[in-house]
């Protein structure tokens, strides 16, 4: 496969995909504001940025702009995905863990919150991200570390409390900035339509940086779960030729096993890239399942009045994805009574619970004054008939 | 003649169409190929490449969107499924639901017009969700001009 014959097939389908979800793309005419990437740097890293980081950050879109492979491609999510990729194949590198080939990147408008495998037609492969998981995934996590109040040890150590509900009786911050996230995406099918912010303290921006780096590991590490399980490998025998169209059952057991490879890759490339430890890995699964499923719930609240009236199509369902996977990480790296190393994970699911409890007042708010759905979800509320054929 | 396969488009479909896609593509000597995906959440679509001579892709691409019938775009409050094709409805009709009756769009020629009619009309879906038949039928008549006729009819519900 040549990349450039990869490219052209991720912008052909992307392009379809707009056109079938009515949405048209402008990110030709998308420019951060000035300054932007200067002040966020700074924000992170806690004093003014020399000469030489500046000019870095400032350079920081324009080269992106330059690299993605398609003119439907956000530079920003491009850039993300570009270092998670990195990441990933340094620890397949590092395992002797080879690949048919290396797959491209993007991102595909999805009407889900979803990411995907695919074979292009000749060989090779595609992994793509809902155009909005990226986003998502950043507010949502910095909507946690809001919700969990900061500690700090004699030590000079810091951590964070989970123990939410208390906090959030008397700074209810972290529920306005989820229930705004949840609405934007609901709504206007954009996260980031939801009012931005910057975190008060480099402590939080650390920990919500450490939460996204394993949300979205383990969401790009189930992608290439896909590919390391060879689960679309029917692609490689048809690539002498035309063949056939087959109806291929959704495999349910290859989902299970990207989901082992995914954590299992998460884990490594959180090792690799900032050297924690497993606790903070298995976040991500945690993290990714339970906004899966809020956001399903929310939906079908903002649609029907009823939370679980249907779903945005998630079967078997992502509780069970994720116990399958709390007892397979604990066969990964072993574990102990105190709950280590799934402790953390389970913590910030019941954090992402206890939001979504107080967020549920509002959408049936929105609901009652005449809010719905982006169109973009209501392509994936399918029937219940169309739901058993998939 | 053999034809030549240099043509090759995309198609992408609702898994309930790929048979009808499959036979008509092969009726009319033209290749399909389904392009494999793997969702962390199930894909809900089918993706089809078709191979063949330009007309004869050509003509299967508009017999499967034919196949899909018409466009529905339900606005009233609290409906299951605000946008979908449905095969009770003719190609080439779009049938608006509002809260107090529904506004129907003739496309003049489907053929050529019905996807970017769609288009037009799908962009109006968050200006008017709730609205009535009074406000929709000028919107849309704005926004389609002389693609299409328009006729309107009212249950006088509110």
């Amino acid at each position: 496969m040549s990349e450039e014959f990869a490219d052209q097939f991720l912008e052909q389908l992307q392009a379809e995909t707009y056109a079938r979800l009515g949405i048209t793309p402008d990110f030709e005419s998308l420019s951060a504001p000035p300054g932007m990437a200067v002040t966020v740097w700074e924000q992170s890293l806690g004093r003014p940025l020399t000469p030489a980081e500046v000019r870095e950050a400032e350079a920081f879109p324009t080269a992106d702009y330059a690299m993605r492979p398609t003119k439907f491609e956000h530079p920003f999510a491009y850039a993300m995905m570009r270092t998670l990729t990195r990441h990933i194949e340094k620890v397949l590198a590092d395992h002797d863990i080879g690949l048919p080939s290396r797959p491209r990147f993007g991102t595909l408008a999805t009407g889900q919150v979803n990411a995907m495998t695919v074979a292009v037609p000749g060989g090779g492969h595609l992994v793509l991200l809902e155009n909005e998981l990226l986003t998502f995934a950043n507010l949502i996590c910095k909507a946690i570390v809001l919700a969990c109040p900061a500690t700090e040890a004699e030590d000079g150590w810091f951590g964070f409390s989970t123990e939410a509900p208390a906090h959030l009786d008397e700074d209810d911050t972290a529920v306005v900035r989820f229930t705004e996230t949840l609405l934007a995406y609901l709504v206007d099918g954009r996260p980031a339509a939801a009012p931005q912010y910057l975190l008060g303290s480099w402590r939080q921006q650390i920990v919500t940086s450490l939460l996204r780096d394993a949300v979205e590991l383990f969401v790009v590490g189930h992608e290439y779960g896909h590919i390391i399980g060879g689960h679309l490998g029917s692609a490689r025998l048809r690539s002498a030729g035309v063949v056939p169209v087959e109806q291929v059952d959704y495999a349910w057991q290859q989902e299970y096993e990207a989901d082992y490879i995914g954590v299992h890759l998460g884990v490594l490339a959180m090792r690799e890239k900032i050297e924690v430890d497993a606790d903070y890995a298995f976040c991500g699964f945690e993290i990714f399942f339970s906004a899966l499923d809020i956001m399903d719930r929310a939906a079908s609240l903002l649609q029907f009045g009823d939370e679980s009236a249907r779903r945005l199509g998630s079967h078997p369902p992502s509780f069970d994805r994720r116990a399958t996977l709390r007892d397979s990480a604990v066969r990964l790296v072993g574990g102990d009574e105190s709950g280590h190393p799934l402790g953390l994970g389970r913590a910030y699911a019941a954090v992402l619970d206890t939001l979504w409890e107080r967020a549920r007042p509002a959408v049936v708010r929105a609901r009652r004054h005449g809010v719905r759905l982006a169109p973009m979800w209501t392509f994936a509320l399918t029937t219940p008939a169309a739901q058993e054929a998939t | 003649m053999t034809p030549d396969r240099d043509t090759r488009r995309m198609l992408i479909v609702d898994n309930d169409d790929v048979d009808f896609a499959r036979r008509t593509a092969a009726e009319h000597d033209v290749a399909l190929q389904r392009v494999e995906m793997r969702g962390l959440e199930p894909v809900l679509t089918t993706t089809l490449l078709l191979f063949g001579a330009a007309a004869a892709v050509g003509l299967v691409t508009s017999l499967v969107d034919r196949h899909r019938g018409g466009q529905i775009i339900d606005l009233r409050p609290g409906t299951p499924r605000p946008v979908y094709r449905s095969k009770d409805v003719i190609f080439g009709l779009v049938v608006i639901f509002a809260r107090d009756g529904r506004v129907t769009v003739e496309v003049k020629e489907p053929a050529g017009m019905f996807g970017q009619v769609l288009e037009a009309l799908t962009a109006l879906l968050g200006e008017l969700a709730g609205a009535g038949v009074a406000d929709i039928a000028p919107a849309v008549t704005e926004k389609v001009g002389d693609a299409a006729r328009i006729s309107t009819e009212s249950t006088g519900s509110q």
